[in-house]
């Protein structure tokens, strides 16, 4: 005769206590992925702001800061208006299982200098 | 052979296997569930705060690209409403800015006050939180907002 007692948790809390943990852990990851590009639309914005910038320089300072944190399929779009710069950046972080990947962005905004005579 | 069923049966109604399983899960579902809720809430506040505080630095940047008080106050809260609705940061009424500056002029120092009503999660009863971070700038000598 087999002893069934424990099998409700067995079943039922160790999975349910496996998903919590991971998603717990993947969060984390997430949002140590999701500073990074916000760190990345930062300084691309801020380089984009700039007088005289260049907008390729900065895509790339924002390519390079994401993909050196392991994000990959990385996107960014530059708007440089009038009064307000735009930096939108996205790519794909690996999660905590092999095969998995999270989507993490970032949007900033930073005002548009420009040079007038004193 | 009549005993047999009648002493199950005794037994059957004594049983109390499994109870503390029931119980275990009656229990721990729910706090399983209230705690993937309050990770979502601490998550969403920490973000907020983190976006507000960066929205006081990109408006006090803003306010300090201007020369007088009334167009310094328009810049910043363009900027901190443009900075708080990239991010995704929704604020109930939207953000209250005020900006405040020693001198307006060359030399001065700009000082932007960004306040956020953040909601919170409904489903386990976190109420909106009230969010304020303030950032200062320095009015430079040459540059202007604009190309």
């Amino acid at each position: 005769m087999t002893d069934e007692r424990g099998v409700a948790a067995a079943i039922v809390l160790f999975p349910m206590f496996a998903a919590v943990v991971f998603m717990f852990v993947n969060g984390a990851m997430w949002q140590l992925d999701r500073q990074v590009a916000t760190a990345a639309a930062d300084r691309a914005s801020q380089a984009v702001a700039l007088h005289g910038s260049s907008v390729g320089a900065a895509r790339s300072i924002a390519v390079e800061q994401m993909a050196a944190a392991g994000i990959d399929s990385i996107s960014v779009e530059i708007s440089r208006g009038a009064e307000f710069t735009t930096v939108f950046v996205s790519g794909k972080s690996p999660g905590l299982l092999s095969g998995i990947t999270v989507s993490v962005s970032a949007t900033s905004v930073t005002p548009t200098e420009g040079l007038d005579a004193p | 052979m009549r005993r047999g069923p009648r002493r199950l049966a005794r037994r059957l109604r004594g049983d109390r296997r499994g109870a503390a399983d029931v119980a275990a899960l009656i229990v721990i579902v729910p706090l399983a569930f209230g705690a993937v809720l309050l990770f979502i809430y601490v998550g969403r506040q920490g973000t907020a705060r983190e976006e507000v505080t960066h929205a006081a630095a990109v408006a006090a940047r803003a306010a300090s690209m201007e020369r007088n008080a009334g167009s310094a106050q328009a810049a910043a809260v363009a900027a901190a409403s443009r900075t708080l609705a990239g991010s995704g940061t929704a604020c109930a009424g939207g953000p209250s800015v005020a900006v405040s500056a020693s001198e307006w002029s060359a030399g001065g120092v700009v000082t932007v006050s960004v306040t956020c009503q953040a909601e919170g999660v409904t489903e386990i009863g976190a109420p909106t939180r009230t969010l304020s971070a303030s950032a200062r700038a320095t009015i430079d000598h040459f540059v202007l907002y604009g190309d």
